[in-house]
């Protein structure tokens, strides 16, 4: 009998154990992305939205897969947990909220994170950062930070990332191709 | 005399059996009167009928909420995509420049 009950407590510890590890992964995995109110009061524009799993899985309900659009958004979204997206828009130039910036990218360190695109440009002054999460296989987190002289935006997105099939949504979803530049 | 009538109301007043006809229409007429009366004896038919009717209402509420929930996570998602796709390409071209343009000074 006392065995059996020392059993059961180690199960539990054992079961315990794992979920405190798995929570702690998925706590990893996901971005405190700042809220940015001291930018949102003075744009134009402003995009907030935060799609969590069961969210995305809900968006997904309402997707046709019989419709070509809709089944290229179900393709990219396959694997994702969530998207989070901060972006703002301006009249005039605006100031960079640096703080923000900062406490957003001291989450993204090494080993779990690489910064793999850092691009400045002089001639339209804009900042580009791409921080990639990955396994050998496939990347499992992607954080965008644009910045330019009237638009800021954040995008954050963590789960299995098909970039390519990411980046061919463009054009699909109501946006325009941009000409290629050179 | 008084006998005479006696008589008479004796047989006025016989008894007589019912036509096959009569007594089922007698019957008949009782069964729905019965089933009249025990619907009226059942006081919670009102309340549940009331209930049901709740109960569908709300259900329908729900299914709307659920639906406009659908449809606010659908736009969102769009949107979150469009501007994800955007700044991918951003990204993209941000290294295509640079790169064609180490190419140039490095050519």
């Amino acid at each position: 009998m006392r065995r059996a009950r020392r059993s059961l407590g180690w199960r539990n510890w054992c079961v315990a154990c794992a979920a405190a590890c798995f929570s702690g992964a998925g706590a990893a995995a996901e971005l405190r992305l700042p809220d940015f109110d001291s930018l949102r009061a003075k744009a134009s524009d402003s995009v907030v939205i935060s799609l969590d799993e069961d969210m995305l899985r809900l968006a997904g309900q309402f997707l046709d897969p019989a419709d070509a659009a809709d089944a290229s958004v179900k393709a990219a979204i396959r694997g994702i947990k969530s998207i989070y997206v901060r972006s703002f828009s301006f009249k005039k130039p605006y100031q960079v909220p640096s703080a923000e910036i900062a406490a957003l990218r001291s989450q993204l360190t090494a080993p779990r994170w690489r910064r793999v695109v850092q691009t400045h440009s002089e001639t339209d002054h804009s900042d580009v950062d791409t921080y990639l999460a990955a396994d050998a296989n496939q990347a499992q987190g992607l954080v965008l930070i644009v910045t330019e002289p009237r638009e800021f935006t954040v995008v954050s997105i963590s789960g299995a990332i098909d970039l390519a099939r990411l980046h061919s949504l463009e054009g699909h979803l109501g946006v325009p191709k941009l000409p290629a530049t050179k | 005399m008084t006998h005479d009538l006696e008589q008479e109301l004796r047989r006025a007043l016989r008894p007589v059996d019912p036509s096959p006809e009569f007594s089922a229409r007698l019957l008949a007429r009782l069964a729905s009167v019965r089933g009249t009366a025990r619907a009226l004896r059942r006081p919670w038919l009102r309340p549940m009928a009331l209930a049901a009717s709740v109960l569908l209402i709300s259900g329908l509420g729900v299914v709307e909420y659920q639906q406009q929930q659908r449809q606010r996570a659908h736009a969102q998602l769009l949107e979150a995509l469009s501007i994800t796709s955007r700044s991918l390409d951003r990204a993209y071209q941000a290294v295509r420049w640079h790169g064609s343009d180490s190419g140039e000074h490095g050519g």
